[in-house]
């Protein structure tokens, strides 16, 4: 490995705070979505650590990543993040991971697997939408109307608890769940970012890649999403070759958070 | 009246009003507690007011249903994974629907976990600050008039040909225009360090100027070269005047560079043409004055000769036997022509000293 290389490695891991757990021969990478981290995976962690490699990391823009390396024209669209994932794989050699995305990591993670199919072996999609506001027959679950207010009240917490990065903001927690592998950190998030992730979200319209899919894929949905509903991952399930719907008895978007003993079982059944 | 006599004299009144119950039911903020999936367990009477809903209502409903659709986005996106990873969170900015109209609060929350730390419940604090966030919107108002007001202003001044920027009181730039940006090739602001693109010949004389008017508060207005790579230096004129609030506090100060280069170029050419046709007059002047002087000398000294001829003439005459009057006229003879040659005598070393 030459010397730049080397600077290029601990740049991506610096700017995506990348990390590796595990000693396991198959990697599991796992992406969050819009308003989260990598923290957002706190509970399921547990339930893979003995038997495989994990990788975790925060976007640009989000969680404990590098803030300076946010540039406005990659991040104006999902490629900015799709390369993200891609740069992360290329660094740490990836090959034939299970890809594990929450939200819109899940189409991110479709994208990705489509620019670079020998990266991944298969898909696990956890509460997904391939375009989340409805669309000429189409049912996404959102109006435009639906963003604009959450955009509202985006701009309304701008003065509240999210401020500018810096790093004396940010704070460790011990979490009982994990304690021996690694300490989380909190860091406050960029308004201004976290309101482009917000549009870039849920302007997105991955629809047409869908019937692109070349490695099997799972869904996961919860009851009662606000986000995104059964519904909308039938559509994925009816348009993507090779995917699996598990439908979860717990609410919200957050089923990782909500019932993780759940995702879990559901995941390994897929890739076991 | 002290706190022990109001409870001697009114021991069931302070019971009935630090009593637990009256405490959470009539407190002036609302509490709510409720499920991870929404379902609300309690609620008191303040909420219940503001809400402009019964308790049994409200227990038919579910958490984020209460607030607007905004809110309730943003709470399953946002505050969900924050309460569940981190326990809490402080002053979200909610709005609520209300029977009698939205009201706009201050929403604090608490995780309560079970022994694995999975999440159990959510206790909840709401402050109505309706007023204050009236307030709260003018400032938001105000700050983004004041964004629009700046983008105007880069607008602006990239539509004009100058070169434009601005500093703040310490003298460290705070804006440059696009023009500016294009004619040293470096877009970023950083980069511009303190007058590094002028000239070196003026440099010194700008960054004294300069200071001098950061210090005093004076505006500036000088002719310079700026130098930008790859190009020739340009004559522009620099102009900087300070800018004061309604408050009389120097805030900013306004910058320009426009290109003189033309001008002065033809102003310089001018200059030198000028010049050498005053060396060419002067030359002429000089060649003139010497020729006069040459002919002075000649004259002065074609006039010498018969005068010397005169004076030893009249020495001669003077060892000659005159008559007394022939006499009397020879002295005065002698007299006058002394006198001329005198007066010869000063031209010829006046004519030496000038030459």
């Amino acid at each position: 490995m030459s010397m730049n290389d080397t600077l290029l490695m601990s740049n991506i891991f610096k700017r995506n705070n990348v990390k590796v757990i595990g000693e396991g021969a198959q990697t599991l990478l796992f992406a969050h979505g819009f308003g989260c981290d990598q923290n957002t995976w706190r509970s399921v962690l547990a339930g893979f650590l003995d038997d495989y490699k994990i990788v975790v990391f925060d976007y640009v823009g989000s969680g404990c990543s590098d803030f300076e390396a946010y540039c406005p024209d990659r991040y104006s669209t999902l490629d900015g993040y799709v390369q993200d994932v891609l740069e992360i794989c290329v660094e740490l050699k990836l090959k034939d991971v299970i890809f594990i995305g929450h939200s819109v990591s899940s189409m991110i993670g479709l994208r990705a697997s489509l620019q670079a199919p020998s990266f991944f072996s298969k898909l696990v999609f956890i509460c997904p939408s391939p375009r989340y506001i409805n669309d000429n027959g189409y049912y996404g679950g959102m109006e435009q109307d639906d963003l604009d207010a959450l955009l509202e009240v985006m701009d309304n917490n701008y003065l509240g608890w999210s401020r500018p990065i810096s790093s004396a903001e940010k704070y460790s927690v011990e979490i009982p769940v994990l304690d021996q592998h690694f300490t989380e950190n909190f860091c406050t998030t960029d308004p201004e970012i976290s309101r482009k992730f917000a549009q870039v979200t849920f302007s997105s319209d991955s629809r047409t890649y869908l019937s692109m899919a070349r490695i099997p894929s799972l869904t996961l949905q919860g009851r009662d999403d606000m986000l995104t509903s059964e519904k909308v991952a039938r559509y994925i399930q009816q348009y993507t070759p090779e995917n699996r719907l598990c439908l979860l008895d717990t609410a919200g978007h957050f089923p990782q958070l909500s019932d993780p003993r759940a995702v879990i079982s559901a995941i390994k059944d897929f890739i076991d | 009246m002290s706190r022990a006599s109001f409870i001697k004299n009114e021991p069931l009144r302070f019971a009935e009003i630090t009593s637990s119950d009256h405490l959470y039911q009539k407190a002036p903020c609302g509490f709510i507690s409720f499920l991870p999936d929404g379902s609300i367990l309690r609620v008191n009477e303040t909420l219940c007011n503001w809400l402009g809903l019964t308790e049994e209502k409200i227990y038919d409903l579910k958490f984020s249903s209460l607030l607007t659709k905004g809110g309730s986005l943003y709470y399953e996106m946002v505050i969900t994974p924050l309460l569940n990873i981190r326990g809490f969170a402080n002053e979200i900015n909610f709005s609520f629907v209300g029977l009698n109209g939205n009201f706009d609060t201050l929403f604090n929350a608490v995780a309560c976990y079970d022994e694995e730390g999975i999440i159990i419940a959510i206790n909840a604090t709401v402050q109505n600050i309706t007023d204050r966030k009236k307030y709260e919107a003018e400032l938001l108002l105000s700050k983004r008039y004041a964004e629009e007001e700046k983008r105007r202003f880069e607008f602006l001044s990239n539509t004009i040909p100058n070169l434009v920027w601005t500093a703040w009181p310490t003298g460290e730039l705070n804006f440059i225009n696009q023009k500016l940006k294009d004619y040293f090739g470096e877009h970023n602001i950083n980069e511009y360090k303190k007058f590094s693109g002028v000239y070196r010949e003026d440099r010194g004389s700008v960054v004294a100027a300069w200071d001098f008017c950061l210090k005093n508060g004076r505006k500036l207005e000088k002719e310079i070269r700026l130098h930008a790579k790859g190009k020739d230096p340009e004559w522009f004129l620099l102009r900087s005047e300070p800018y004061y609030d309604k408050e009389g506090s120097l805030v900013l100060w306004f910058g320009s560079f426009t290109s003189i280069h033309k001008q002065k170029l033809l102003q310089l050419a001018n200059y030198s043409s000028l010049s050498s046709s005053l060396s060419i007059a002067h030359k002429t002047i000089d060649d003139n004055k010497e020729m006069f002087m040459k002919i002075a000398m000649n004259q002065s000294h074609m006039i010498r000769k018969p005068v010397a001829n005169i004076m030893g003439l009249i020495s001669l005459l003077n060892e000659i036997k005159i008559s007394g009057e022939g006499h009397e006229l020879l002295i005065l003879l002698n007299k006058s022509v002394e006198e001329l040659d005198m007066l010869i005598k000063e031209i010829v070393s006046h004519t030496k000293i000038s030459l």
